[in-house]
């Protein structure tokens, strides 16, 4: 029950806590305020308080408004967890290998893992798709637009 | 003289010429794949047009937008889900045609009311733009400081039934754009020592993260069923179906317009306003819900008519009024050009060629939406584990390809979770992408008031224009209030206990 209302009002809580952060911490340690700036001049930090401000304001009226109104929300538990850490798993792996082995090599092995070896499809229309895919793509990015993607320092 | 032959100039660019076809096809596709939405669609392309001519570039995206449109009624005919949230309300009697067997019919008659929709969208932007443009000549910082918290309201008031919410992603997406070196003082804010952050938080992976990874992560994280969509048969919109639904059509666009070009409203829920309209008025009244052709034009004329709606406020006053046009507005940022009164008093010629370009780009919709009809079940069936895989890729290079850095497409990661997390916690992306993108323009504008007014607060109404915008603000804020507070009170005497 409790926990239903908290997360009801989950969105205004992090909103608010948000607002405490950079009121009390962020802007006084991460936005430098120039010397120079007198007292009632606008200066860097004047828009980050009053984004802080307001959201510790509006933070506040959304909790108070959802547990006032007796508002509950229950989160559903995602079915397909350790697909999305198998994706995730395999984009982090191309990520990694790209300086090694080039964005484009990188993308086909992860278009090919993701589609046959996450989602259940057959390998070789996947093989063909990727090369296909990522060949347009290296038209467009490439031979049209001239803009350099890594290539990979295996191949020198 | 030299006038027509710089328009001319923008326009006869080969590029335009077999670009903005493709891209209207494009926008048509993706449109009818449910899953792909069109902002997604925007969103990703968004880098292949930043090396082409800025006319160019920036017709590709509406084209894609304008497409995707119409491509959204497909999936919602052919498979009762609608392709983009503005197809909603044809999926009410599109499907069931589609049931009776008159797909065909049902496509043919979305596709003349997007045409008409769209077409006389464009003529009410080329009549309002300019004429707002030379209104908004007028406004100095603090006008433009108080018609851009004006904005972020309306927007913020109409994307979520909980205001606090939405204005609270509106500063979070204000608080990114403060993000990097300070405007005026050049003094680093919430850079944490980063290199890569002192020119900001880069826009196009926060577009990225926002809009096209969070569908593809939830994706992957529920085990959801592929849909099959239903046959298109030879049925077709006859003359005399034509001519029953033509005052729906032009009420539907007209409804669209309206509604488009003031910031926030947008496609979906122009569609209900003239659904609702059609169901009260339409000579078919009675076959509402059941599969009535005036049901699908009056969802699709307003929709459509939205479109170049939406580009008045843009174009004119330099404001978005959704998501595309946020997007819109930062691809004008990155092509060196600032919509808003300036564009019209030193590239008019530019303005005229985009005016003409929108005009044609609604006859390819009309084209490729009779010669693709054929091919419409196959395309809106392609599963979603084959499609998400090459987004995937165009968001990585995409992304890389802007600043030449990993850094980009981990920060496009970090913003997908985020944008996962925003979803849980039913903070509206939308307004943090809007909030982000006129960041900028609302703290140049707040300082050079306060500094011009020696920061006295008070002399940000001492113009009759500015306090006129801010009373509006303010009444905006005061009714949603109001329908907050009343809506509870029906809640809890319907049901003690309000269940989400």
């Amino acid at each position: 029950m409790l926990g239903e209302r908290l997360t009801a009002a989950a969105g205004g809580i992090a909103v608010t806590v948000l607002g405490i952060l950079l009121v009390t911490f962020l802007v006084p340690e991460f936005v430098t305020q120039p010397s120079r700036v007198p007292a009632n001049m606008p200066g860097p930090r004047t828009l980050p308080l009053l984004i802080g401000w307001g959201m510790i304001f509006f933070g506040t009226i959304e909790m108070i408004g959802i547990w006032v109104g007796g508002q509950r929300l229950r989160w559903q538990r995602p079915d397909g967890i350790g697909r999305l850490l198998l994706v995730a798993a395999i984009i982090l792996g191309a990520l990694l290998v790209t300086p090694y082995i080039g964005m484009l090599p990188a993308c086909i092995i992860m278009m090919v893992a993701i589609t046959s070896g996450a989602s259940g499809q057959r390998l070789l229309p996947s093989v063909v798709t990727a090369v296909l895919f990522v060949g347009i793509v290296y038209s467009i990015f490439i031979l049209l637009a001239g803009i350099p993607l890594p290539s990979g320092s295996l191949w020198g | 003289m030299d006038h027509v032959a710089l328009v001319i100039q923008h326009l006869a660019q080969p590029q335009l010429l077999l670009l903005l076809p493709l891209a209207v096809l494009a926008g048509m596709v993706i449109g009818a794949i449910p899953g792909l939405t069109s902002t997604m669609a925007v969103g990703v392309l968004l880098p292949f047009t930043l090396f082409l001519d800025p006319l160019v570039g920036i017709l590709i995206l509406v084209g894609i937008g304008k497409g995707s449109l119409f491509g959204g009624s497909i999936s919602a005919i052919l498979m009762n889900v609608p392709g983009t949230p503005a197809a909603a309300c044809t999926v009410l009697d599109g499907y069931p045609l589609a049931r009776k067997g008159q797909a065909g019919r049902a496509i043919e008659a979305a596709l003349w009311a997007s045409f008409i929709g769209d077409l006389l969208s464009v003529v009410a932007l080329v009549l309002v733009a300019s004429w707002l443009a030379q209104f908004g000549q007028r406004f100095g910082p603090k006008e433009f400081f108080a018609l851009i918290l004006l904005s972020l309201t309306v927007i913020a008031a109409l994307s979520q039934d909980s205001l606090p919410r939405a204005i609270a992603g509106g500063l979070l997406g204000l608080l990114l754009g403060t993000v990097g070196l300070d405007l005026v003082n050049a003094t680093p804010r919430f850079t944490f020592g980063s290199q890569e952050l002192t020119d900001g938080v880069p826009f196009l992976p926060v577009l990225i993260g926002l809009f096209a990874l969070p569908d593809i992560i939830e994706h992957y994280m529920s085990r959801t069923k592929e849909l099959k969509a239903q046959a298109v048969d030879r049925t077709r919109f006859s003359r005399a179906d034509f001519r029953m639904t033509l005052p729906t059509i032009l009420k539907g666009s007209v409804i669209g317009i309206t509604m488009g070009a003031i910031p926030g409203i947008g496609a979906t829920a122009s569609t209900f306003v003239s659904y609702a309209e059609a169901k009260r008025s339409a000579p078919d009244r009675d076959e509402f819900g059941k599969g009535a052709l005036s049901g699908v034009a009056a969802a699709e004329s307003a929709n459509s008519g939205t479109k170049a709606a939406t580009l008045i406020p843009l174009l004119a006053l330099g404001v978005p009024g959704d998501v595309v046009t946020a997007i819109l507005l930062g691809a004008f940022y990155f092509h060196g050009l600032a919509p808003g009164p300036l564009l019209f008093a030193n590239d008019l010629p530019f303005i005229h060629a985009l005016y003409i370009a929108l005009f044609f780009s609604g006859f390819f919709i009309l084209l490729f939406g009779y010669l693709l009809k054929r091919w419409m079940t196959p395309i809106a069936s392609v599963p979603r584990d084959l499609l998400y895989p090459p987004i995937l890729v165009l968001c990585i290079v995409g992304a890389y390809a802007l600043s030449n850095s990993m850094f980009a497409v981990f920060t496009m990661f970090l913003f997908g979770i985020m944008g996962v997390a925003l979803r849980r916690l039913r903070i509206p992306a939308p307004t943090i992408l809007i909030g982000f993108v006129l960041s900028t323009l609302l703290e140049d504008n707040l300082r050079r008031a306060l500094l011009i007014s020696r920061g006295h607060l008070v002399a940000l109404l001492d113009s009759p224009l500015a306090m006129g915008l801010h009373a509006v603000t303010a009444i905006i804020v005061v009714a949603v209030c109001w329908r907050a507070i009343r809506r509870k009170r029906v809640g809890k005497v319907a049901s003690p206990v309000a269940q989400e």
